[in-house]
């Protein structure tokens, strides 16, 4: 099990550098223009408090947004450029993890070893979350070292409350792409229904802000109680966020277990 | 104790009966061919024996384990090669090695297999040319010396050359003691390396022979030419057929006993008589039409010899 999960991290360890420096530099260069956000602090305020509540929710603003470094981050790299590049990473890996390697053909010198398919699965499975982690950690902590070069104040425990929250959102959705690839032979299958299905979560959680009447909707979005702007400003998770992605993870990850477990696989 | 054990096998997919109640046995040290043409059934009952599918009914013992159950406990001591190896593009063939040696936990004899190929290991999978990507491909089957070595058309495109250093070494193999379970569509492969030879259609299995039983099925062909007149319709009765008119002359198809032939043809005066065997095609396609379904196929009697030499392939 464990030559499968290594040599899955060896394949895998370009592309997750490659996310993991992208996501580092645009961290870097967000917090070497904090400084002069912060010297327009009071006009930005301004400007800030003449936007519509609605709007301001639905898009995770805060009033102190770009008066500390916490909530600047939280607007400007957490809220949208770092969901993006979780979700294209592990959708991607997740995709390929099962339903490529059934696409390509190449599952068939795996199960032809002996290894048991549930072995497999989770080799396979964890390469994928550690990848997950070895990324949110790189990926919010690295602002500490960045923040100290710029002569910024910040706060190390609310930090440690965005990579909780990140880590909890990265694994629902990698378990929504892991259990999709256990189901289907085709990644481009996983790619598509797991995409849909984020947009469509995304999408609602703006609706619920922008009409009281949809407010209900919220509920069924990984983005409602994916809060940055909570995390890192107010250090900050909706008790729900961890029975809603905790639960996701752990009941798709077992159906996943399950299917790949007991289904046909033809190449 | 068998090898393989396949007890009335089914595998459904919906409403299509891929395979459809077969048995049979094959014994330790045996090449044993499963032998149709594509969508018979074939890739289908191999896929069912590696636990890739699940069958609908029916139970498989391998090595005396139950193949569903025992997947990962028999698959220590089998290996699979497919005609259309697909492997890790960014690998090289050292990659795959020394990869499935960690999983296994073996020491392998990949080392003597790449120099009997004449193999190089530190090329890309996806440099490789089809003829070394089946080579690495036999490697990676053959480096822990199975005990069953199951494979799905594994000398598909090959150049000839190739195909006879595969069977060099899958001939060594079976001296060794390993069984081999292949299915080929390639009637010259089967004839060249089975013992047994098992022929699928349409999912269900026509018949379980020994390659020396199939071809002493006593199918002939006779060409005969006459000194004088003779009357062509005289030729055509019980287990006889014209094939086709010579030159004052017919090209006759014959089933079983050629005594009738013969009598009824020291009634003439004959100029050259030629008499040869059927080849393991003809035999072949006898069991593929005897309920007529196929319709591209003509019954052995009614089919050109120059025909039936030249279907190398059933697809």
């Amino acid at each position: 099990m464990w030559t499968i999960f290594w040599r899955t991290l060896k394949d895998r360890r370009i592309l997750l550098l490659i996310y993991t420096l992208s996501s580092i530099a645009l961290l870097w260069m967000y917090i070497a223009l904090f400084p002069s956000f912060k010297d327009q602090s009071a006009s930005l305020e301004a400007l800030i408090k003449n936007y519509p509540e609605s709007f301001l929710k639905a898009f995770n603003f805060d009033i102190k947004s770009f008066t500390t470094l916490e909530g600047y981050l939280a607007t400007e790299q957490f809220s949208f450029v770092w969901p993006i590049m979780v979700i294209f990473m592990t959708i991607g890996f997740s995709g390929s993890a099962l339903a490529g390697e059934i696409e390509k053909g190449t599952i068939e010198i795996l199960l032809s070893q002996p290894i048991s398919r549930a072995k497999l699965f989770f080799s396979r499975y964890l390469a994928g979350l550690l990848m997950l982690i070895l990324f949110v950690i790189f990926s919010v902590f690295s602002v500490l070292p960045l923040s100290l070069a710029y002569n910024i104040s910040f706060s190390s425990e609310n930090f440690m409350t965005m990579a909780v929250l990140g880590l909890m959102f990265s694994a629902a959705i990698y378990s929504i792409g892991i259990f999709l690839s256990s189901v289907f032979s085709d990644k481009g299958k996983v790619f598509f229904i797991s995409g849909g299905l984020l947009v469509g979560m995304y999408v609602l959680n703006i609706l619920s802000a922008l009409k009281e009447n949809l407010s209900d909707l919220k509920y069924f979005s990984f983005f409602y109680y994916f809060n940055p702007a909570k995390a890192l400003i107010y250090q900050q998770i909706d008790p729900w966020a961890y029975g809603v992605f905790l639960g996701v993870t752990f009941v798709l990850t077992t159906l996943g277990l399950i299917i790949f477990s007991r289904r046909d696989i033809a190449t | 104790m068998p090898i393989i054990e396949v007890k009335n096998l089914k595998k459904y997919f919906g409403k299509t009966r891929a395979v459809d109640d077969i048995s049979f046995a094959v014994e330790k040290g045996e090449i044993f061919g499963f032998l149709g043409p594509n969508g018979a059934g074939k890739t289908t009952t191999i896929r069912c024996l590696l636990d890739f599918l699940r069958p609908t009914s029916g139970k498989i013992n391998i090595l005396g384990l139950d193949a569903n159950k025992n997947s990962d406990q028999i698959k220590h001591k089998i290996s699979y090669l497919s005609g259309d190896v697909r492997l890790y593009d960014g690998w090289t063939g050292e990659d795959h090695i020394k990869f499935l040696e960690a999983l296994r936990g073996q020491k392998s004899i990949a080392e003597k297999l790449i120099s009997d190929l004449n193999f190089n290991p530190r090329m890309k999978f996806k440099n490789l040319s089809s003829g070394n990507k089946q080579k690495l491909g036999l490697i990676l089957a053959l480096m822990f010396e199975p005990k069953l070595l199951i494979m799905d058309e594994p000398t598909l495109g090959l150049d000839p050359l190739l195909q006879n250093k595969i069977y060099e070494i899958l001939d060594k193999f079976q001296k060794k003691g390993t069984t081999i379970f292949f299915s080929s569509h390639n009637l010259a492969e089967v004839d060249r390396m089975c013992d047994r030879v098992g022929i699928i259609k349409d999912g269900k299995l026509v018949a379980i022979e020994r390659i020396s039983e199939l071809k002493e099925k006593r199918m002939h062909t006779v060409k005969v030419y006459f000194a004088g007149p003779f009357n062509r319709d005289e030729f055509t009765f019980e287990n006889t057929k014209i094939i086709k008119d010579l030159p004052e002359g017919l090209e006759l198809g014959v089933k079983g006993d050629i005594n009738l032939l013969i009598r009824k043809l020291t009634n003439f005066n004959i100029r050259e008589l030629e008499i040869t065997h059927a080849t393991l095609e003809d035999i072949f396609l006898e069991f593929y039409e005897a309920d007529g379904q196929n319709k591209n196929s003509q019954p052995y009697a009614d089919r050109e010899q120059n025909d039936l030499m030249a279907i190398p392939k059933l697809e």
